[in-house]
């Protein structure tokens, strides 16, 4: 746990704080072309007349400090666009989980502790979703919202907005949080505990603050690890389809398909996003695990 | 049996409202905009609403939409003029399928293999390297997995001993040419097996810890029957019903993300490929085919994962 905590501590510390630092261990400015191949007034030219010689920058990994990875065929430093498109990987991923479980509370909470009619509606609808393939509703909306810009009222989304990711990333996955969650309220309103405090005549919203939602955080939080890997993941497939992040933003799923043409001649270009994000995701995961099991050592 | 078939007709039928009103009913657009793609003439936009029936109520355009995609398949491509979209989706399907089964195939077996013998060797070396296995399969992009390997065995180590059998990117039909089909679906099999075997592999293992903690073993053994059939018949009937469950849910995620992505990094032609083709011309009858059929296939599977289950749990018969 506490290495898996590291890591993610390392990489979101290395990508947030990217533009304090990332002109100097990069090239270029991770959305200009630079296809004359000078950096730094330098002359980076020399890089690749062995080889694979495509185009006048170099190909990565190099040994100095600009174009640690290389570069993509536009010129541009292939780590400085590693560090922004992972910031806004890492944005997109952390404000759709914060979407996600705060959806997910209000519907599980809502079905579980109303119950009736509003528990047959919500949970019947959780059901729905959650039959329904993730990627696949993840495409439907995506296209739909990408295809056309948005207005409602006064909210206006346009097809390049980075809340398009966030907000497809955080519906398609409250159903994985919102059925447990319900079904762990349905559990504690049959619960001795729960049955005494309505006994001794407690309000209900009381129940649900001092009785209830205590019991819930601990599993909820230890979901926010699990959703994020997932919806970083789905970032990066969205982007692959071209219906997550639009150019000219970058993030490390659109890194990873610009390098599926370059895979051959420039490696670098798709081999770096994608083990950022493996390491990432994984660094989740290892958190995940970890708190799900100190839970349970805990019950 | 027939709740669950009612059950899987109702799921579809619910999964077909929710695909049409997120094309149709999105508030604050134009569905006919959308569907005529950007910059769409008048007269296109105006042949579209008709085609649609955009001029009609909702419940009228949900019941002409599903008699175009499941009854009279005429549904057309807004890019490619008159191509139909229903056939090219179920041309499409072998391909899909074959990735998939031999998939799910490998990475079963593979699973039943390191799981047992992790669970043989409990707290080994061999079980952490599960452990670790398994956690590092759903940590990775499969798209990016898929670019790696292309890497490795399509290029300069094209031609060493390891990777000379393998063939250009692309699918060779099982009926015409079984070899050719198997030898070049072989690395995208692998490619997506790699991702789930380790989490099978773990689940089996704790599954099968469990088992071996009960009651019902020790008597199994009292009994006097031979080690062998006390795993086979008892423990691991008993540990392949969570295995089943767990499969149940990866067929959604395979069959509408795992092979869409593989099928594209690897050039298969399938469903994967046509709907990713369909998303970068935001060619949308297609898109909408391709993610109903994929679903409703994705319920009906699970519905047979159910029945396996029951089959091998007398409890939830």
């Amino acid at each position: 746990m506490r290495a898996g905590i590291a890591v993610l501590a390392a990489i979101l510390l290395a990508c947030l704080l990217a533009p304090l630092y990332a002109s100097r261990v990069s090239g270029t400015d991770p959305f200009r072309s630079n296809v004359n191949g000078t950096a730094f007034g330098t002359e980076v030219l020399a890089e690749n007349t062995v080889g694979l010689g495509l185009g006048v920058t170099p190909i990565g990994p190099t040994w100095r400090g600009a174009y640690l990875l290389g570069a993509d065929t536009q010129g541009r430093d292939v780590a400085a666009r590693l560090l922004y498109g992972g910031r806004t990987s890492l944005l997109i991923a952390g404000c759709a989980t914060a979407l996600c479980l705060v959806l997910a509370a209000l519907l599980g909470v809502l079905s579980g502790f109303v119950g009736g009619a509003v528990d047959t509606v919500l949970a019947g609808l959780l059901d729905l979703l959650w039959a329904f393939p993730v990627y696949l509703l993840a495409i439907s909306l995506s296209i739909v919202l990408i295809s056309q810009d948005l207005r409602i009222g006064l909210l206006q989304l346009t097809a390049d907005s980075l809340a398009l990711p966030v907000l497809i990333l955080g519906v398609v996955y409250v159903p994985y949080v919102a059925r447990p969650i319900r079904a762990q309220v349905l559990a504690l309103r049959r619960a001795e505990f729960i049955e005494a405090a309505h006994a001794t005549g407690g309000a209900p919203l009381h129940i649900l603050r001092r009785h209830i939602l205590p019991q819930i955080w601990p599993g909820l939080i230890g979901f926010a690890p699990v959703v994020m890997a997932m919806a970083l993941l789905t970032e990066a497939a969205l982007s692959v389809l071209s219906i997550g992040v639009q150019a000219p933003a970058a993030s490390w799923g659109t890194l990873i398909a610009d390098g599926q043409a370059l895979i051959y001649t420039r490696p670098m270009v798709a081999i770096a996003p994608g083990l950022a994000v493996l390491a990432t995701v994984l660094a989740l995961n290892v958190v995940g695990e970890a708190w799900r099991a100190s839970l349970e050592t805990r019950r | 049996m027939i709740t669950r078939l009612l059950r899987s007709v109702l799921v579809m039928l619910g999964i077909s409202i929710l695909v049409f009103l997120i094309f149709f009913a999105t508030p604050g657009a134009d569905p006919a905009a959308r569907l005529a793609g950007r910059g769409a003439s008048a007269e296109a936009l105006a042949a579209v609403r008709h085609e649609y029936g955009l001029d009609r109520s909702l419940p009228v355009q949900y019941g002409l939409l599903m008699h175009r995609l499941f009854i009279t398949g005429d549904l057309t491509s807004q890019v490619n003029r008159g191509q139909r979209v229903v056939p090219a989706v179920l041309r499409a399907a072998p391909v899909t399928l074959s990735l998939a089964a031999g998939a799910a195939v490998i990475w079963l077996l593979a699973g039943l293999a390191i799981g047992l013998l992790a669970a043989a060797r409990e707290g080994s070396g061999w079980d952490r390297a599960v452990t670790a296995l398994g956690l590092v399969g759903i940590s990775i992009p499969v798209f990016w997995l898929g670019e790696v390997v292309n890497l490795l065995t399509q290029s300069r180590l094209h031609d060493s001993w390891a990777f000379r059998w393998v063939p250009p990117l692309g699918y060779q039909p099982l009926l015409q040419d079984p070899a050719g089909w198997a030898r070049g679906l072989v690395l995208p099999w692998i490619t997506l097996a790699l991702l789930y075997a380790g989490v099978y592999g773990r689940v089996l293992r704790s599954s099968l810890i469990e088992a071996y903690r009960q009651d019902y073993i020790r008597t199994a053994r009292a009994k006097g029957i031979s080690e062998a059939r006390v795993l086979l018949r008892h423990a691991l009937r008993n540990a392949l019903v969570v295995v089943v469950a767990l499969f149940g849910l990866d067929i959604g995620a395979l069959i509408g993300g795992g092979t869409l992505l593989t099928e594209v990094v690897f050039g298969l032609r399938g469903i994967g490929k046509l709907t990713y083709d369909a998303l970068q011309n935001l060619d949308l009858p297609v898109v909408m085919a391709a993610v109903l059929y994929a679903s409703f296939f994705v319920v009906l599977a699970n519905a047979v994962v159910d029945a396996v289950q029951a089959a091998l749990d007398p409890r939830q018969r």
